[in-house]
């Protein structure tokens, strides 16, 4: 939650307790009242005003009517809810959880159509056409909260429901009930009784305002609504026989949904603080779970001649004047952690600077410095000077002078908004309008230099289109950012930067998560933005792209800069321990494909795959056909969208092809897994890109991790968990780590915990999707060292899905490129990593068109 | 897609939908298993009057064959005639529509400019003393019953303080006439969807502003005030489109209590009167014109929704 959050948490609680008080009171009349009513007394005057509240419409005692009122109104909706849930919920998991989609349509469809009618003319409708009496009422108000019960089941269970972790039991046959039961169900459980609140709210609204319009319940009932119809009449004369009824069930709709508000308030809490301890530990820099306001850096006045702390291997610091960016002693905490410990650096207009370090290192926190940000929680120390200009979250950079790329462009892109729209205001702000005639300047001037500022203004979007390699058309310039590819938001986001005029540029991981050909267009941008004069500050862990563009380098780890200098002497020659180990990327001898001849332990026949978006079909494999020896590796390359991941989810039965086979040891294997015999189900395993999805959040790793002994190896629970621990072991998770849930277990951990997971299976290949992808180089490599050492170890056969040269280089034996779900080339590794045929397996694999510069190439 | 495949669409799929719920009404009043005409001659069963029901009904006809003339009937325009007033059931409707449509477009015309500046202020300054007043109101009012408040404000403002005429009796339908009449009947009418609306601005608007992109626009030099309008708001009002075509849902079922305790004439009225005397032709006419109305103005919120979030249409 947000600072200013906690301080109305009084308030908060307060308006609990003001919603149970005024709950207890209509709730304990509805509940103690027909006790205490007594017997019926004879009839007096009607609206006679004497006694506690006087006499009603046909002149019975109010106070009476009251105390047996309130039952209908509260059975009846509690009635009402429960038997929308006990229908809705299972319709919606039944809609959710089956994968044939006729049978969610059948059940949705009509659902919907309900949710078409407003609800109090369904229920009008239904009453007048349905004897009267409670049960009925309960009826319908139970069949208008139907829809939305059920849809909103289905929608917390959707993604449990086909979701890696679903996906992943699957591959071990969980059985129906642990995957319906312990994983959905267990999943959906909060959303649903936080939601229940609000169904009963609408249940009591729909029940008392039908009892007051008179339908559904007798003329005559003891029930407040309808008291509060019959007694209107009397309003002047006998005000009670109506008030205090309306004021009891105003109470109860108050009460309860204050109640409900604050349950509401507190689960979303709650689930916001598990997502930040969780973004915390993965990460490294707990950013968002700081306590305590945003507080300005206090800062302390540095002389310009005044060294920065703790950096021995700084650069030799440039005159002052060539300084874009100037960062002397910058330190920065969270909550008493300290995210950087003096780190000073400058960057020169017409320079690349590369931040790097592993994830967590403190380059984000650093670079956004520069653009007078930080974190909520976040304290900055020290000297950070922008173009000559102090700096702090106090005094932030004038607008446009710093332009950042964050690593997700789209992110920095408004979804609603048209790009040219977007890049037209922001050349309005930059581009300096004409003066203006000091006598004031007529109708017909003024409106010429309208005309000529919005040419001005067109120009020069089209100038910086056309730097950044962007068509600058009318039908480009009214897109939306979603329409663009990554590459293309990317240099939209560079676009923008440009148009302000940015003296400096900060582009956040601008790699991660694009394929090498979008990686090799962001390393000639980034230099070609250098040469014009702009000051680069480049945070990456792409050793790739640092290679290739940067002038300078500072190497941080945990917060604190372990080395510093120009871009080729810190990585021919690293002089710090910390750095190496960060360099360290160079890829072992592959396994020689020993087995060559012997016949392939699975082979990939002609296999034809696709999509389903919508309606239409797209087709992603083409007839792929490819084959892994025994104790080989096959590595899978490729663009993003070119189909890797789809031929590696048919080879384990995750997608059904539309043809070919897929041939394990000579067999043909079924297309879907759930038609897989246990032993070939055990036979092929797969490792996720993602691993934390792929397991569920509610019980430990080991119980998760042991379930594949149990149900592919028949092991009894005890030994399949003993089986589980060794495995685990294997990968090096201790056991304290693994009791854990994975929410509390990092990435690498969680990714190690899946490869053991796959093991167990005893499986003969193990594909691995991207696994690497996402990780700094460090775990990288650990991972990588790990796949080839279990591989080994157990003879796997495997198939590595990568678009990252160096895990090829050090795994595979074999290599096939897919473009657009075809095999454009294919062959050994050795071959295919140094002299491809094929231009896009050059550009994907070749050292020197990835862009490592001849320091540093690959290794033998 | 584009706006008009998207459009076309999702325009086929109302027409889809106004159908299923005609047949869902004529299921309901007409098809139900028993004598139809027993059921609606109720509590008193006098064979002439039932006879006559069985003629003017139709009854002696298959149900699919009524059903089918039925729909041939309401796709030209033809009502039916009311069992009651033997008066043409649309012109029972449009006597009823002006009161309702001024009570639901005087609504809706206070209730967006209202909601959506009270969130938007309230999101400016979140914690701030209007952030939680309106929070506070919006928890509070969301879930009372409408007639129950209407009871409440009649008692003290129309009976107490006497500042506002307590009822729309003497107005004859033509509530224009004493506009006074129309400020009990409209508070009540806001009540709820401003508690839900002005919430949903707040949130999008607190949601939007801590967007990357907002500060991304913000750093490019975009000033404050176009940073919330312009650049914010249009990403906060998506869900507010959506849910404002769910107030229509509310409204209608407001207008019908509203209606009953203010002695308003209008299409509520006659809902309320249609069913009580279990006059068949007229609940269908008004239940199908409900029906149109809603999916009309679903149709709208989600081409709405679609050109304000355009991936989240791109993705269904």
């Amino acid at each position: 939650m947000s600072p200013p959050g906690r301080r109305h948490r009084t308030p908060a609680r307060l308006r609990l307790a003001v919603g149970v008080a005024l709950l207890a009171v209509p709730l304990l009349v509805a509940v103690v009242g027909p006790a205490l009513a007594g017997d019926a007394a004879p009839r007096g005057r009607p609206f006679d005003p004497g006694g506690a509240f006087g006499t009603d419409f046909v002149g019975r005692d109010v106070l009476r009517q009251v105390l047996l009122g309130g039952r209908s109104v509260v059975g009846v909706a509690l009635a009402a809810t429960a038997l929308a849930y006990l229908v809705g919920v299972p319709l919606g998991l039944l809609a959710a959880l089956t994968r044939r989609r006729w049978l969610d349509e059948l059940v949705m469809r009509p659902l919907d159509l309900l949710l078409a009618v407003p609800s109090l003319i369904l229920l009008i409708l239904l009453a007048a056409t349905a004897p009267r009496g409670p049960a009925t009422l309960v009826g319908i108000v139970a069949v208008i909260g139907l829809p939305e019960v059920a849809r909103i089941s289905r929608a917390a269970a959707l993604p449990l429901a086909h979701g890696p972790a679903m996906e992943a039991m699957r591959l071990y046959r969980e059985t129906w009930w642990r995957r319906a039961v312990g994983h959905v169900v267990t999943g959906s459980r909060r959303v649903l009784l936080a939601d229940a609140g609000v169904r009963f709210i609408g249940a009591l609204y729909l029940v008392a305002t039908a009892s007051f319009l008179g339908v559904g319940v007798a003329p005559d009932a003891a029930d407040w609504a309808v008291m509060v119809d019959r007694n209107r009449a009397g309003l002047l004369l006998q005000p009670w026989s109506v008030l205090v009824p309306a004021a009891l069930l105003v109470a109860l709709a108050v009460g309860v949904n204050l109640v409900a508000d604050r349950l509401l308030a507190d689960r979303d809490a709650a689930a916001g603080e598990g997502a930040a301890r969780d973004a915390g530990s993965r990460h490294g820099a707990a950013h968002r779970d700081a306590p305590g306001a945003r507080v300005p850096a206090a800062r302390a006045p540095l002389d310009d001649g005044a060294a920065g702390p703790a950096v021995a291997a700084g650069p030799p610091t440039p005159p002052v004047d060539a300084c874009a960016v100037r960062v002397v002693g910058l330190d920065a905490e969270v909550a008493g952690r300290r995210l950087l410990a003096g780190v000073s650096f400058t960057v020169a207009a017409g320079e690349v600077l590369a931040l790097v370090g592993r994830s967590g290192s403190g380059k984000t926190t650093a670079g956004r410095a520069l653009l007078g940000e930080a974190g909520p929680g976040v304290r900055l120390a020290g000297r950070v000077e922008v173009a000559g200009r102090a700096v702090s979250p106090a005094t932030p950079p004038p607008p446009g002078v710093v332009g950042y790329v964050p690593q997700q462009p789209s992110a920095a892109l408004n979804p609603v908004r048209r790009i040219g729209a977007v890049l037209r205001e922001v050349a309005r702000r930059h581009t300096r309008p004409e003066r203006r005639t000091p006598g004031g300047p007529s109708g017909d001037a003024a409106a010429r230099a309208t005309v000529t500022r919005r040419s001005a203004v067109r120009r020069a979007v089209a100038d910086v289109l056309a730097r950044v390699d962007l068509p600058a058309d009318r039908e480009f310039l009214r897109r939306f950012p979603h329409q663009l590819s990554g590459g293309q938001q990317q240099r939209l986001v560079v676009a923008h930067a440009l148009l302000a005029r940015a003296r400096v540029l900060v582009a956040d991981e601008p790699t991660t998560g694009q394929d090498s050909l979008t990686r090799r267009d962001v390393a000639h941008e980034l230099r070609t933005l250098a040469d014009a004069g702009m000051a680069v500050v480049l945070l990456s862990h792409d050793l790739h792209l640092v290679r290739a563009v940067a002038d300078r380098l500072v190497v941080l780890d945990a917060g604190a800069v372990v080395e510093a200098g120009p871009a080729a002497d810190v990585l021919a020659a690293p002089r710090d321990e910390r750095t190496r180990r960060l360099l360290a990327a160079a890829p072992a001898a592959p396994l020689a494909a020993a087995s060559a001849a012997a016949a392939p332990a699975l082979r990939v026949g002609d296999l034809v795959a696709a999509h389903r978006a919508g309606a239409r079909r797209r087709t992603v494999l083409r007839g792929v056909t490819t084959a892994v020896a025994p104790g080989g590796c096959l590595a899978v390359v490729g663009r993003s969208g070119s189909g890797k991941t789809t031929l590696a989810r048919c080879v384990a039965g995750l997608h059904p092809p539309r043809g070919g086979t897929v041939g394990l040891d000579g067999r043909p294997l079924a297309g879907t897994l759930d038609r897989r015999t246990r032993a070939d189900l055990a036979a092929v395993q797969y490792v996720f890109q993602d691993a934390r999805p792929s397991f569920h959040p509610h019980r430990s790793v080991l119980e998760q991790v042991s379930r594949a002994a149990v149900r592919l190896r028949a092991l009894p629970p005890t030994r399949a968990r003993d089986a589980a621990r060794r495995a685990l072991g294997e990968v090096g998770l201790a056991a304290d780590v693994v009791a854990r849930r994975p929410d509390r277990l990092s990435g690498g951990e969680l990714q190690r915990a899946a490869l053991a997971r796959a093991l167990l299976a005893e499986p003969r290949v193990v594909i691995c999707d991207e696994i690497t992808s996402g990780l700094d180089t460090v775990s990288r490599d650990r991972i990588v060292a790990l796949v080839d050492r279990l591989r080994r170890a157990h003879g796997l056969a495997l198939v590595v899905i990568s678009h990252d040269r160096d895990v090829v280089a050090r795994l595979a034996d074999h290599v096939v490129v897919l473009d657009a779900g075809q095999v454009v080339e294919a062959g050994p590794a050795s071959a295919l990593l140094t002299a491809a045929r094929h231009p896009l397996t050059r550009a994907l694999l070749h050292p020197s068109e990835t862009g490592a510069g001849p320091v540093t190439g690959p290794r033998p | 897609m584009s706006l008009p495949r998207y459009a076309a669409r999702r325009a086929l799929v109302g027409a889809g939908q106004v159908v299923g719920v005609a047949t869902v009404v004529f299921v309901l009043t007409e098809a139900l298993p028993g004598d139809a005409a027993v059921v609606i001659a109720g509590d008193q069963p006098d064979p002439a009057r039932i006879a006559l029901l069985r003629d003017q009904l139709d009854l002696d006809r298959p149900a699919w064959q009524r059903y089918l003339d039925w729909l041939a009937d309401l796709a030209s325009g033809d009502l039916g005639v009311s069992l009651v007033s033997q008066r043409p059931v649309a012109g029972v409707l449009a006597a009823g529509a002006a009161p309702t449509v001024l009570l639901a477009a005087a609504t809706l015309l206070l209730l967006v400019p209202l909601s959506v500046g009270l969130g938007m202020l309230a999101a400016r300054r979140e914690g701030g003393r209007l952030d939680r007043a309106l929070s506070a109101t919006a928890v509070g009012l969301y879930a009372v019953p409408e007639f129950a408040l209407a009871l409440l404000l009649v008692a003290v403002f129309g009976i107490r303080l006497a500042w506002l005429p307590p009822t729309a009796v003497g107005t004859g339908g033509d509530l224009l006439s004493r506009p006074a009449v129309l400020a009990l009947p409209l508070v009540v009418l806001l009540a709820r969807p401003f508690c839900s609306l002005s919430r949903l601005t707040r949130a999008g608007m607190i949601e939007a502003m801590r967007a990357e992109h907002v500060a991304h626009a913000r750093r490019l030099g975009v000033p404050e005030r176009r940073l919330r309008l312009v650049h914010a708001l249009p990403n906060a009002l998506a869900p507010v489109a959506q849910q404002l075509a769910r107030t229509t849902d509310w409204l209608l079922g407001g207008v019908i209590v509203v209606e009953a305790v203010f002695v308003v004439p209008g299409l509520g009225t006659a809902l309320v009167d249609a069913v009580t005397a279990r006059d068949v032709p007229t609940v269908q006419g008004l239940c199908v014109l409900v029906a149109v109305t809603t999916v009309t103005v679903n149709l709208a919120a989600d081409l709405v929704a679609f050109r304000l979030a355009p991936r989240v249409g791109a993705a269904a």
